[in-house]
């Protein structure tokens, strides 16, 4: 019994890495999707305006409206 | 850390202090003899607010966490130019700006990453914290006050596995896209920060420093900035590589699917925790790891009693740079209680930002799924190679300095 179900775990591994060969023999779609280039787009956006802004750490507030 | 009735001393429980160091002690007895001793914790100190501000304590204390040699706020003071007389620092006058700090962290050999929440209102600071904090980097957060800006060191977080929203959050709402996941920050619910105002150690609630309302209606008392503190190599910023984590697992399995492939058991859950009437999200932990601390966690079993084997430890870590994001991917229950993954993403930490978004599929490294491990190729397709690990395994973990509790 125990032969048996090493053997048939031993195939369910085989078959498990034949499909991630499989896989990764095909082209992997490049694209994102609209709403994932829009989130990419606000946080890079984020981070350049990080490079063109400063801060101070402490001291009294100074809002820019 | 708190007394047991049998006087033993356990720590408290799920409080995960990850900022801290161990200090090199002395006493003088008076007897001609020194007495030398060590004590592991966090360094605490307070402005002067003559000489210094909260800014210098808030530094100290990182530094003096991360570094070997202790450093004071005057120190700091020296280091960037104030001699108090021609040069004069103080809250009549003015916090540390950027410059000050960049020319301290130089000399300490570190870098940092910014952001600021009032002119980027929808990024979340704790999430944005947190997958720093959680690799070990310092943080240093700005709130705003009535008239002030106030910064206190952040040196971890405690963590509450019964918080019902992650998953209410999901369930109840209809928002299922590829980058709909939940951050393991969901069930943070506070900060461990010592604050020089009051004192070290305070637990300062997430929703403390969160509005509803935009910044510039509702200005006071709220997240304003946070500073990181990073390894000078470490350029690539801890969303990207979280969400390319989600976007580029979920695809690969996708495939896997399409093709009518066989995928394990776990990989399986993944793809069908969300197409059901009430989704439960996929969990991801992102945290920045070295190689030779990644290399310790390849010793543990998973939940089939499987381990890595000799073969494997050694395709999972011959593309491994010394320093890389990592990505822990599992399921709600799995995190919560067994606190264990199913898949491992790797991706590059030293890239400058993206300014291409399809660059995302360039920059991962590898990807360890139960029974395989895909290894990205920068000129060819990527290889799949067997894994022994075929079922989750236990979360990353770094080498404990000082005890935890958890549940």
């Amino acid at each position: 019994m125990a032969r048996i179900a090493s053997e048939k775990g031993k195939k369910k591994s085989n078959n498990i890495l034949d499909g991630w060969q499989k896989v990764t023999k095909l082209k992997l779609d490049g694209g994102l999707k609209q709403n994932e280039k829009a989130k990419f787009e606000k946080a890079r956006f984020a981070e350049k305006q990080n490079k063109r802004s400063t801060f101070v750490l402490g001291g009294k507030i100074n809002f820019c409206d | 850390m708190f007394i047991h009735d049998q006087k033993h001393q356990i720590p408290l429980l799920n409080n995960y202090l990850h900022i801290i160091n161990t200090f090199n002690c002395e006493v003088d007895t008076g007897n001609n003899e020194i007495k030398k001793f060590k004590i592991t914790g966090t360094f605490f100190c307070q402005q002067n607010s003559v000489t210094s501000v909260c800014a210098h304590a808030a530094l100290c204390m990182t530094l003096n966490n991360v570094g070997k040699d202790i450093i004071t706020p005057e120190d700091i003071n020296k280091d960037i130019g104030i001699d108090h007389i021609d040069k004069k620092i103080g809250p009549q006058n003015r916090g540390l700006s950027q410059e000050d700090i960049v020319k301290v962290l130089k000399d300490y050999g570190l870098a940092y990453t910014w952001t600021n929440f009032f002119e980027n209102p929808n990024i979340e600071y704790n999430e944005y914290i947190y997958r720093y904090i959680e690799g070990r980097c310092p943080a240093l957060l700005v709130f705003s006050t009535d008239t002030e800006l106030h910064v206190v060191p952040i040196l971890g977080h405690t963590l509450n596995t019964d918080i019902w929203r992650p998953e209410a959050e999901t369930a109840y709402t209809d928002q299922i896209d590829r980058l709909h996941y939940k951050s393991t920050a969901s069930w943070v619910d506070h900060f461990i920060i010592h604050d020089d105002n009051f004192g070290p150690y305070f637990c300062m609630p997430i929703d403390a420093l969160k509005r509803i309302t935009l910044p510039k209606h509702d200005r006071t008392f709220r997240s304003y900035l946070a500073v990181i503190i990073t390894p000078p190599e470490l350029k690539t910023p801890a969303w990207e590589a979280e969400w390319a984590s989600v976007i580029i697992t979920k695809l690969y399995l996708q495939k896997i699917i399409d093709i009518g492939a066989q995928l394990d058991d776990w990989s399986e859950r993944i793809v069908k925790t969300e197409s059901v009437r009430r989704p439960r999200p996929i969990v991801v932990r992102t945290l920045v790891v070295d190689k030779d601390e990644y290399i310790k966690n390849l010793d543990e079993k998973d939940f089939e009693g499987n381990i890595f084997t000799e073969s494997d430890k050694k395709s999972l870590t011959k593309n491994l740079p010394d320093l890389f994001w990592l990505s822990e991917i599992t399921l709600p229950d799995l995190y919560t209680a067994n606190k264990s993954k199913i898949v491992d993403f790797f991706y590059e930490c030293d890239k400058p930002p993206l300014s291409n978004d399809t660059d995302i599929y360039k920059r991962w490294i590898q990807i360890r799924f139960p029974h395989a491990l895909l290894l990205n190729s920068q000129s060819g397709n990527p290889t799949a190679l067997q894994m022994s690990i075929k079922s989750h395994y236990p979360l990353f973990r770094f080498e404990k300095r000082e005890e935890t509790f958890d549940w």
